[in-house]
C-alpha cells in the first residue's frame, strides 16, 4: 500500500538529515505504528509521504502510484490528520468538512451519511455549525480527524492522532482504526505514548535521528526475549546523546 | 522600560527572521527576487515622485506650492488612519503570540507601548514612501533653508503619529465593547464603508484644490478663496500646520509657530495613546480572546447543505469565506473595489458650491450633475470610450485579494498540498473571487460614470465589458506572483496581506495589462473609430487573460510544491 524507498530529507540550513535514506514497506490491510522520541524524523518522513515536502533523494509510492510523477493519483489513495492545527478558522465545521468532501469527490448521500456518523461518534455534531476558532484544541483534533475520514480512503496517514483526545474518543478513534484495515484498507499512524502502539499496531517501526533502527511485529521486535516495549525502545533509542 | 525593550526587541527579531529569515530559495533566486522588488518600489516611487513634482511646479507657478505639500501630508495621514486599523488590531490583538505575552509577568502598558512602536514604524514606511518624495520636491522647487529642512525631517517623522493615535484609541475601545465584538464584522464593515467615503472626500478636497477642474478652474478657486492655506487649515489643520512648518521657510515666527502646534498636537495625540493603551490594553486583550458565540449551530447534513461541488466550486466558496469573514482581510483585500468608484462619484458633489461659477457666466446654473456632461458636450463617443477604459483599468490596478490569495493560506497550505487537489485547481477557484472583485468594481466605476455621463451609456457598457474581461488576466497575474513566491509564515494577517511585497509587484503586472489593453483600445478607438476601439479592446483583454490564466495554472502547478 505504502512503499518508501531510500528517502532523505535535509531541511535549508541544517547540517544534518533531518530522514536519511529511509526503507519502509507497508502492506494492505495492517496498522502500522511510527514510534520514536521527539524530533526523530517522523513529521518530517509524513509530510514527504503526503507530499507536502519533497524528498531529497529516494521514491514514494501509495497504492501503486508514484508520488512523484503523479502526486494526484497517490494522495486520492489517502488521507492526512496533521500534529498541528491552525488557520481556516473562519470557516465553520461543517464548511470545513464539506469542502474536503468536495476535494475527494465525495458524493452528497455518502458525505451525509459520513459526516454525520463522525461528527455523532466524537460528539462535535452540535458544534458543526460553529466556526472553528470558536473549537477547543480537542475539538479541533476531533474536527481534522472527522473530515479527513470523510472520504474513505484506503490509507490512512495520522500524525500523533490521540493527542487532545479524550479517553473515549481516543477508544473510539482505534476501534475505527481497526474497522478500518480490518476492512482490508490500511493505516500509517505516528505515536509516542508506547501502549498504545503495543496493543493496537499490527507492525511497528523505530525511528531514531531520522533512521529506522528497526521494524517488525511486536514478537520480532522483542526477538523471542520477553521484554516490553517500552524497554526495547529505550534499548534502541538510548546512544542517542552518547 | 525594561520590559518595553524586551518585549520590542523580541517583536522586532520575529519581524526581522521572517523577513530576511532562512529561505528554501537558491541564492540566485533571491538575489533576483530581491532587484525586482527594489526595481518595483523604484518604478512606483519614481512615478509618483514625477507626478509629486509636475504637481508642485504647477502649484507653484501660481505661488501655492505649500498647498501642495498640504494636500500630499493630508493624503498620508487620511491613509495611515485608514489602513491601519487593520494592522492595529491585527498586532495589538489577534497576533499569535497575543496569550503568550499575556501570561509573562510583564507591564501590559510596556507590552502595549512596545506593540504600538512597531506598528507605527511600519506605518511610518508608508508614510515616508507617499510624503518623502513631495518633500523633496519641494524643497527644490520652492527652496528652503536648513531650518526648512530639519523642520521637514521633524514633520515626516511624526507623520503617522496623530491618524495612528486615532486608529489605536479607535481600536482599544471597541475591542473592550462586548456588543462590538459580538457583531464585529457587521461593525468592520459599515466603519471600513465609512473610511472609505472619508478617504474618497478626503481625496476629492485635494484633487479639487490642486485641480482637477482645468487650469481656469485652479486660479479662480484660489483668487476666489483667498488665502488657499487658510481655507485648507479649515478641512484639517494639523496637515495645514505641517505644511506651513516648512513652507514658511524655517526661521520665521509664522513657522516656528505652525511647527510647535504640530508638535503640540502630535504629542497630546501619543500621550492619550499612551494613557488610553497603559490603562485598557490588558482588559481589551482578554475581551478580543473571547470569541463571538453564537451558541450550539448544529451542523445541516440535509436540504440544501453539503451536496457534493466541482472542486473549483468548493476552493472558489472557501476563498469566499476566507475573506469576508476576516475583517482584516476584508477590508484590506475587498474595499479597494469600492473605494475607487466611490471617489468618482464624489467628484460632482465635492465641486458643486464653486466649479459651475468657476468655469464662467454661461455654465454657473448647471447642476454639478450635468456640469461634466456639458463639459464634455460635443466630444465623440470614442474619446470617451478610451477615457472610461482607461479608469475602469486604472480602478483594479490593485487588487490586493489577488496577489495575497496564497500568502493568505499560510502554513495551512500544507494540508490542502496533502489532498489529492490540484494546485491549478485551487488557484482557480480562487480566481474567480478575485476576478469577481474586479468585475464589481468596473461595474461600479461604469455605474458612476453613467450617472455622470448618462448620454454615453453604451460606451461605458463596451468599455466595461472589455474592462471586466481584462480583470480575470490582472487578478491571474496577480496570483501568478503570489503562487510562485507566497509568504507563508506569519503572525498575524495583516502581516500576511500588508507586509507582503507580492501587492507590489501585482500592481506592476497590472500596470502592463493595463497599458496593453487600455493602449490598445485607445489608440484603435481614436484613430478608427468606435466599433475597430472596442474590438481591439477586448481582443486584447481576451489574449492577455486567457495567457494570464494558462500562465496561472502552469505555475501554480509547478512551482507550489
Ligand atoms: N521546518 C523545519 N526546518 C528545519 N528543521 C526542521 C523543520 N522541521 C523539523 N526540523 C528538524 O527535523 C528533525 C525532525 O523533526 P520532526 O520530523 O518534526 O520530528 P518528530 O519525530 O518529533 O515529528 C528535527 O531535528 C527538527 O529540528
Ligand atoms: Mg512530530
Amino acid at each position: 500500500m505504502l512503499r518508501l524507498e531510500g528517502i532523505t530529507k535535509t531541511y535549508a540550513k541544517s547540517a544534518v538529515p533531518a530522514v536519511k535514506s529511509l526503507d519502509l514497506h507497508v502492506r494492505r490491510g495492517e496498522i502500522f505504528g511510527f514510534i520514536g522520541p521527539n524530533g526523530a524524523g517522523k513529521t518530517t518522513t509524513i509530510k514527504m509521504l503526503c507530499g507536502i515536502l519533497r524528498p531529497d533523494e529516494g521514491r514514494i509510492e501509495i497504492g501503486g502510484a508514484d508520488m512523484a510523477k503523479d502526486p494526484i493519483a497517490a494522495k486520492r489513495n489517502f488521507c492526512y490528520v496533521p500534529d498541528v492545527h491552525d488557520t481556516y478558522d473562519r470557516l465553520t465545521g461543517q464548511e470545513y468538512m464539506d469542502f474536503v468532501a468536495d476535494v475527494y469527490g465525495v458524493p452528497t448521500k455518502e458525505r451525509r451519511e459520513r459526516a454525520a456518523k463522525y461528527l455523532e461518534m466524537f460528539e462535535i455534531a452540535d458544534a458543526a455549525g460553529e466556526r472553528i476558532n470558536t473549537y477547543s484544541h480537542g475539538m479541533k483534533q476531533k474536527l481534522l480527524i472527522a473530515a479527513a475520514l470523510l472520504p474513505a480512503p484506503p490509507l490512512w496517514v495520522l500524525d500523533e492522532p490521540m493527542t487532545g483526545l479524550d479517553p473515549k474518543s481516543s477508544a473510539l478513534l482505534k476501534d475505527e482504526m481497526r474497522a478500518h484495515t480490518a476492512a482490508g484498507n490500511t493505516v500509517f499512524f505516528s505515536t509516542h505514548v508506547l501502549e498504545v502502539a503495543e496493543k493496537l499496531c499490527d507492525r511497528i517501526g523505530i525511528i531514531r535521528n531520522g533512521s529506522l533502527v528497526a521494524v517488525g511485529t511486536l514478537e520480532e521486535l522483542r526477538g523471542g526475549k520477553d521484554e516490553s516495549l517500552e524497554s526495547l525502545f529505550l534499548e534502541l533509542t538510548e546512544d542517542d546523546y552518547a | 522600560m525594561r520590559d518595553f525593550r524586551i518585549v520590542f526587541s523580541v517583536l522586532l527579531r520575529q519581524r526581522l527572521r521572517t523577513m530576511f529569515g532562512a529561505k528554501a530559495k537558491s541564492g540566485g533566486g533571491r538575489i533576483a527576487v530581491t532587484v525586482l522588488m527594489i526595481f518595483s518600489f523604484a518604478v512606483l516611487e519614481a512615478m509618483w515622485s514625477t507626478a509629486c513634482f509636475e504637481m508642485l511646479r504647477g502649484l507653484d507657478t501660481a505661488g501655492r506650492a505649500a498647498l501642495g505639500l498640504f494636500g500630499v501630508f493630508l493624503a498620508s495621514m487620511v491613509m495611515t488612519l485608514f489602513f491601519s486599523i487593520a494592522s492595529v488590531i491585527g498586532t495589538l490583538f489577534s497576533a499569535n503570540d497575543a496569550e503568550l505575552l499575556a501570561a509573562l509577568p510583564l507591564r501590559s502598558g510596556a507590552v502595549f507601548f512596545a506593540r504600538f512602536m512597531f506598528v507605527y514604524f511600519g506605518e511610518l514606511a508608508v508614510s515616508l514612501f507617499i510624503a518623502l518624495p513631495a518633500f523633496v520636491c519641494y524643497m527644490l522647487i520652492a527652496g528652503g533653508g536648513v531650518l526648512s529642512v530639519l523642520a521637514g525631517v521633524a514633520v515626516l517623522l511624526l507623520l503617522p503619529a496623530l491618524p495612528l493615535a486615532v486608529a489605536t484609541v479607535l481600536a482599544l475601545l471597541l475591542m473592550r465593547s462586548a456588543v462590538f465584538m459580538r457583531h464585529r464584522e457587521t461593525f468592520m464593515t459599515v466603519m471600513g464603508f465609512l473610511l472609505g467615503i472619508t478617504l474618497s472626500l478626503g481625496g476629492n478636497i485635494i484633487g479639487q484644490m490642486t485641480g482637477r477642474m482645468g487650469l481656469d478652474g485652479i486660479t479662480s478657486v484660489m483668487s476666489g478663496a483667498g488665502d488657499v492655506l487658510a481655507g485648507a487649515s479649515r478641512v484639517f489643520p494639523p496637515a495645514a500646520w505641517a505644511a506651513e512648518a516648512i513652507a514658511a521657510d524655517g526661521g520665521t515666527a509664522s513657522a516656528l509657530l505652525h511647527g510647535l502646534l504640530y508638535l503640540a498636537i502630535c504629542t497630546a495625540a501619543l500621550a492619550l495613546t499612551g494613557i488610553v493603551g497603559s490603562r485598557t490594553y490588558s482588559r481589551s486583550v482578554f475581551a478580543s480572546r473571547e470569541t463571538a458565540k453564537r451558541g450550539g449551530r448544529k451542523a445541516r447534513l440535509s436540504a440544501n447543505s453539503m451536496t457534493a461541488k466541482n472542486p473549483v466550486l468548493a476552493c472558489m466558496r472557501r476563498e469566499r469565506y476566507g475573506l469576508f469573514r476576516s475583517p482584516t482581510y476584508a477590508m484590506n483585500c475587498l474595499l479597494g473595489a469600492v473605494i475607487f468608484p466611490l471617489m468618482i462619484l464624489l467628484i460632482p458633489f465635492m465641486t458643486k458650491a464653486s466649479a459651475g461659477e468657476n468655469l464662467g457666466p454661461e455654465l454657473a446654473g448647471v447642476g454639478a450633475m450635468r456640469l461634466f456632461a456639458v463639459m464634455l458636450g460635443d466630444v465623440p463617443a470614442r474619446y470617451v470610450f478610451a477615457g472610461a477604459l482607461g479608469i475602469m483599468l486604472f480602478a483594479t490596478f490593485a487588487n490586493i485579494a489577488a496577489s495575497t490569495a496564497i500568502s493568505r493560506e499560510g502554513e495551512g497550505l500544507e494540508r490542502l498540498k496533502a489532498m489529492p487537489l490540484r494546485m491549478s485547481t485551487l488557484c482557480y477557484g480562487k480566481l474567480i473571487v478575485s476576478a469577481a472583485a474586479n468585475a464589481v468594481t468596473v461595474l461600479l466605476t461604469a455605474a458612476v460614470l453613467t450617472v455622470l455621463l448618462p448620454a454615453y451609456w453604451v460606451t461605458m457598457l463596451a468599455a466595461a465589458f472589455a474592462a471586466s474581461v481584462a480583470g480575470i488576466g490582472t487578478a491571474a497575474l496577480g496570483m501568478l506572483v503570489d503562487a510562485v513566491r507566497p509568504k507563508l509564515v506569519w503572525q498575524n494577517e495583516a502581516e500576511a496581506v500588508k507586509q507582503n511585497a507580492n501587492g507590489f509587484f501585482g500592481m506592476l503586472l497590472n500596470l502592463l495589462i493595463g497599458v496593453l489593453v487600455g493602449g490598445a483600445g485607445a489608440l484603435a478607438a481614436v484613430f478608427w473609430g468606435m466599433l475597430p476601439g472596442v474590438l481591439a479592446a477586448v481582443l486584447t483583454a481576451a489574449a492577455g487573460s486567457a495567457a494570464g490564466v494558462w500562465g496561472l495554472g502552469r505555475a501554480a502547478d509547478k512551482a507550489m510544491i
